[in-house]
């Protein structure tokens, strides 16, 4: 199965619902799955969805990456919303969120080793067998990788698409934040993947303080994401493109300004 | 039996009712007067002072709110949450406030940002210019009218009163005059309600003119500038509610079930308006555009205060001549 043509889209947020429905030429937007109930969706997104602009649920909490088993009540709640909104594709990342009844409340690295994989792979396979649509991994940003890994992570990410037959979501902004602060090498990284399941890509904009790049979700996306998302399309055409913004929303015009920088890298 | 006072019952009614009608008179002359001043030659307003004399203090935040949501500087969101944009500013002192106003409160709604940001020295600085302009008339000069309308039915009264307990104590039938005492007080509580009209006759005309102007008739630009403009211009005439975009406009009014009313309703709607008695230039009976805007404040959704303006076909002329 091909991962569906998205476009360019962003991720949809109440604080500016009314500014994304009214960004010209938007093709697809994300919504937080935990934040939204599927018996009483947002106005917004009924009315994108009655534009048949696709939405797709990405959640946060499943942690799947964790040694417990996937909490059944969240991988349903991420399947009700995926049926509610009609989604073509649902995302998580590649992370643990959860360990011995704690909440770290971040998105924590999983280990590479083959222990860790086997652990993620056995979670992510129970997940897409209650998920109604196929379901896309996310690599992560992270400030510390675990010693003794035995893959890099591109090999980790390629390992669990091909033993689970999951899509793969590429967050370039992470790529490069880890690059930044890991180490991690972008080319390595991207040669590893098995981009015919590459799903979509997100986007970021964030700021180096201190020598270390923070990926805040608050900022314009810097010209250094935009080279990784062009590295990217040097390889492979993706499906979708999206980008995310949290915090300290700008005007309409400059949200509008990056999806065409994004739309223009990637039509090469 | 002599006569309380030399005057017989019958003759005193007369001339209680006389006094009582001269009284009215006084009441009504003073309420004319006050909002004739003479009139100051080479008079201009700009679109926030249009908006103060057609809606008071809160319609000035309206309009600078509707132009930051236009110029993309505020987003307004569907649950009624306004956001400020990273790179707002505004050299325009009332959006600089309202720009303020929602940095410092991440999930504010128009009804805050109007009730709290009209409340404001900058605002209060529109109304001053506009009293100076002798468009507006003073709070200070409409409450001390306010006062001078009753002083007649106080010595009317006052003089009814002795009279009434005069002929209580000499057993005489007090009837008839209680009645007119009632009546007394009945005048003075209504008069004491219906408050002076903030707008003198010669901001009436102003307003009237803009509206017969066409300034808030339908964009037909292209033009993104003159479309802020004009969004500004509706807005100060008709309130939020008169707002262009029916989706804006819910988001602007939640929960307002005239958010979305017919448009034309909106603009043509008659909008007087008068000080409340908190003081300042503080509004109530605010017009139907920027009565949606905020359930909580002192005005309704009903047209002014009590004047005889009427319906649909624009204040300036229709005001001028009533309260």
């Amino acid at each position: 199965m091909t991962p569906p043509a998205l476009g360019v889209g962003i991720g949809w947020r109440p604080e500016i619902d009314l500014t994304i429905e009214r960004l010209p030429e938007l093709d697809f937007v994300e919504v937080l799955a935990e934040n939204v109930r599927p018996d009483r969706l947002p106005e917004s997104l009924r009315a994108l969805r009655d534009r048949a602009v696709p939405v797709v649920a990405h959640a946060v909490s499943l942690s799947l990456g964790g040694a417990d088993r996937p909490d059944a009540t969240r991988v349903g709640h991420l399947a009700a919303v995926a049926q509610a909104l009609d989604a073509p594709l649902v995302s998580e990342h590649v992370a643990f969120t959860r360990a011995d009844g704690l909440d770290s409340g971040h998105l924590l690295p999983v280990p590479r080793t083959r222990d860790a994989l086997d652990v993620l792979v056995a979670n992510v396979r129970e997940a897409q067998d209650q998920l109604p649509v196929p379901l896309a991994m996310e690599n992560i940003a992270a400030l510390l990788h675990w010693p003794g890994a035995e893959l890099s992570e591109g090999q980790f990410l390629a390992e669990l698409a091909d033993r689970t037959g999951c899509w793969l979501l590429v967050d370039v902004a992470n790529l490069h934040a880890n690059s930044r602060n890991v180490g991690t090498g972008i080319d390595a990284f991207l040669d590893a993947l098995p981009l015919e399941r590459l799903a979509y890509v997100h986007v970021a904009g964030g700021v180096e303080r201190d020598g270390v790049y923070h990926d805040t979700h608050a900022h314009a996306v810097p010209p250094q994401v935009l080279d990784v998302l062009a590295d990217l399309c040097r390889r492979v055409r993706p499906p979708g493109v999206l980008l995310e913004r949290d915090d300290h929303y700008p005007a309409p015009a400059e949200l509008a300004a990056e999806l065409t920088a994004i739309r223009t890298v990637l039509n090469g | 039996m002599a006569l309380p006072w030399g005057i017989s019952g019958s003759r005193f009614l007369v001339m209680y009712g006389v006094g009582l009608l001269l009284a009215l008179g006084w009441a009504l002359w003073v309420r004319y007067r006050v909002r004739r001043p003479e009139a100051v030659l080479g008079r201009h307003v700009d679109v926030a002072e249009l908006a103060f004399l057609a809606g008071g203090p809160r319609r000035v935040v309206e309009v600078a709110v509707a132009r930051l949501v236009e110029t993309g500087q505020i987003h307004a969101a569907r649950n009624g949450l306004l956001t400020a944009a990273s790179t707002a500013s505004s050299a325009d002192r009332v959006q600089a406030e309202v720009l303020d106003w929602i940095g410092r409160r991440p999930s504010t709604t128009t009804t805050s940002v109007v009730r709290n940001v009209s409340e404001g020295a900058v605002v209060a600085t529109i109304g001053d210019e506009l009293v100076r302009q002798r468009l507006l008339v003073a709070p200070a000069k409409a409450a001390a009218a306010r006062r001078r309308t009753v002083f007649g039915f106080c010595v009317v009264g006052a003089v009814g009163v002795l009279r009434f307990v005069n002929g209580l104590r000499l057993d005489r039938p007090v009837g008839y005059l209680f009645m007119l005492l009632l009546l007394t007080a009945a005048l003075v509580l209504l008069i004491l309600k219906s408050k002076i009209k903030a707008r003198t006759v010669h901001g009436d005309r102003i307003l009237a003119s803009a509206r017969g102007s066409g300034l808030d008739g339908p964009d037909r630009s292209q033009d993104s500038t003159v479309a802020v403009a004009r969004v500004g211009a509706v807005v100060a005439l008709g309130g939020l509610l008169a707002f262009p975009d029916a989706d804006i406009r819910s988001a602007l009014l939640p929960g307002s079930p005239s958010a979305n009313k017919n448009l034309s309703e909106s603009t043509n709607a008659c909008s007087s308006w008068s000080y409340s008695d908190s003081g300042g230039y503080s509004s109530s009976g605010s017009s139907s555009g920027s009565g949606g805007s905020d359930s909580s404040g002192g005005g309704g959704s009903s047209c002014g205060s009590g004047s005889s303006c009427g319906s649909g076909g624009g204040c300036g002329g229709g005001c001028g001549g009533g309260s």
